[in-house]
């Protein structure tokens, strides 16, 4: 098996092997290299040595992917955002846990942000029964609407309406006797899905806008690069449009 | 994906503690700088990548070590169970000793791409380096989990490292 040419094993270097085995190569080099792979022991040998280095580093730091990530972690980065801010309001945090963990999964860390992509089971928690989702495609923004999420009643407010390359995305907010989120949900045509959502500061009677969830509301915005808020004309066109869809 | 970020941040610290103070920092960072985030880049990458600057900035630079030389021949194993330690065990523990061993630079491109599952690519942008760089690292990284891997099973702990390549 000496001398040269393409089925000498020799040809193959660690790095085009080891490309080989993560799927790194393009289709041509990966059939060439397959074929070589299948003729000479040596050269599957040294491919099962970079696969099966792959697979013990991964059960090396398997620990750090297995295991829960400690609370004092997930305390400490959902706090900075105010999202469930655990202490202070018990009740809040315990609507939105379930949602502040899709996020983790979803988004990647736990900022109370659902990132870019839609998410089924972060969004399925606000947009359960399909009357938030329904309201989100029709109600103009500005005037409140009564909800029942996961038995409790709210209020939902459409706060702005701002279009995105494929579709439409709107600013909501959502009231509940003490507490609220504010988040952003976009319909791509197949539907509103809540995309971002963060505890929004809450008192009894006058609430301001916490100046954090506006300014990560304002900052996903920014991300997708929706447009100006739209007026109530264009947005009435546009819901129009899409309901079309 | 914090799991993701705890494996990387575990691979540039080699403190689970540390690693989760960077985690930490890190996602504090990546909020305050949401906006310099490119929509359509990948998000993945980019908060990799804030983990690393991050302990470039902050942690590395608290730490009074040196680049341990790979070739020097490790401490014995841990045998508090005496020598019946199960095979499979005995191999792991060899394997984690020798990336505890390897240089930064080669043990967090292995965690970003084997155990992370990051692409080349995504690879080369969180660290800053050409995909090249990756991969040599990558493969040299990777040799050295092999080589204790057999070194383990043929029970030698100091025996010769199989060259990679070298045909059996």
């Amino acid at each position: 098996m000496s001398g040269s040419g393409p089925m000498d094993g020799s040809e193959w270097t660690d790095e085009m092997l080891m490309a080989f085995v993560d799927g790194e190569l393009d289709q041509h080099t990966t059939a060439r290299i397959a074929s070589a792979v299948a003729a000479e022991p040596a050269l599957a040998q040294r491919v099962d040595d970079f696969r099966e280095s792959s697979r013990l580093a991964r059960e090396v730091f398997g620990k750090a992917l297995s295991e829960p990530v400690p609370d004092r972690l997930v305390d400490a980065i959902l706090s900075e955002t105010n999202v469930v801010p655990l202490k202070q309001r018990r009740s809040l945090s315990q609507r939105l846990l379930p949602l502040a963990a899709s996020v983790m999964l979803v988004a990647g860390f736990g900022a109370g942000l659902w990132f870019g992509e839609r998410s089924d089971g972060a969004g399925g928690q606000l947009l359960e029964g399909g009357e938030i989702a329904a309201l989100l495609a029709t109600q103009p923004s500005g005037p409140a609407a009564e909800v029942s999420v996961g038995g409790q009643s709210a209020r939902l407010s459409v706060l702005g309406s701002y279009e995105v390359v494929d579709g439409l995305c709107r600013m909501f907010r959502l009231d509940y006797a003490e507490d609220a989120v504010r988040g952003i949900a976009c319909d791509h045509g197949s539907g509103f899905g809540v995309e971002m959502a963060v505890a929004d500061t809450a008192g009894s009677g006058f609430s301001p806008a916490s100046e954090r969830a506006t300014s990560m509301a304002d900052a996903y915005l920014d991300s997708i690069e929706a447009g100006a808020p739209l007026d109530a004309a264009d947005e009435a066109r546009l819901l129009g449009e899409h309901a079309k869809k | 994906m914090l799991p993701r970020l705890r494996a990387f941040a575990l691979s540039l610290t080699r403190s689970a503690v540390e690693a989760d103070d960077l985690v930490q920092g890190a996602c504090e960072r990546a909020l305050q700088s949401l906006h310099t985030f490119q929509q359509g880049t990948n998000f993945d990458a980019w908060l990799f990548r804030i983990v690393r600057n991050l302990w470039i900035d902050n942690f590395r630079r608290t730490r009074h070590e040196t680049l341990v030389d790979t070739t020097e021949p490790e401490h014995d194993r841990p045998g508090e169970d005496g020598r019946h330690t199960v095979e499979v065990r005995g191999t792991l523990q060899m394997v984690a000793q020798a990336m505890d061993r390897l240089p930064e630079e080669q043990r967090s491109t292995l965690v970003l791409v084997c155990v992370d599952g990051l692409s080349y690519r995504d690879a080369a942008e969180v660290l800053g380096v050409p995909i090249g760089t990756v991969m040599s690292r990558l493969a040299r990284a990777r040799q050295s989990v092999i080589a204790a891997s057999g070194e383990a099973e043929s029970g030698k702990v100091f025996g010769r490292t199989r060259k990679a390549g070298e045909s059996l």
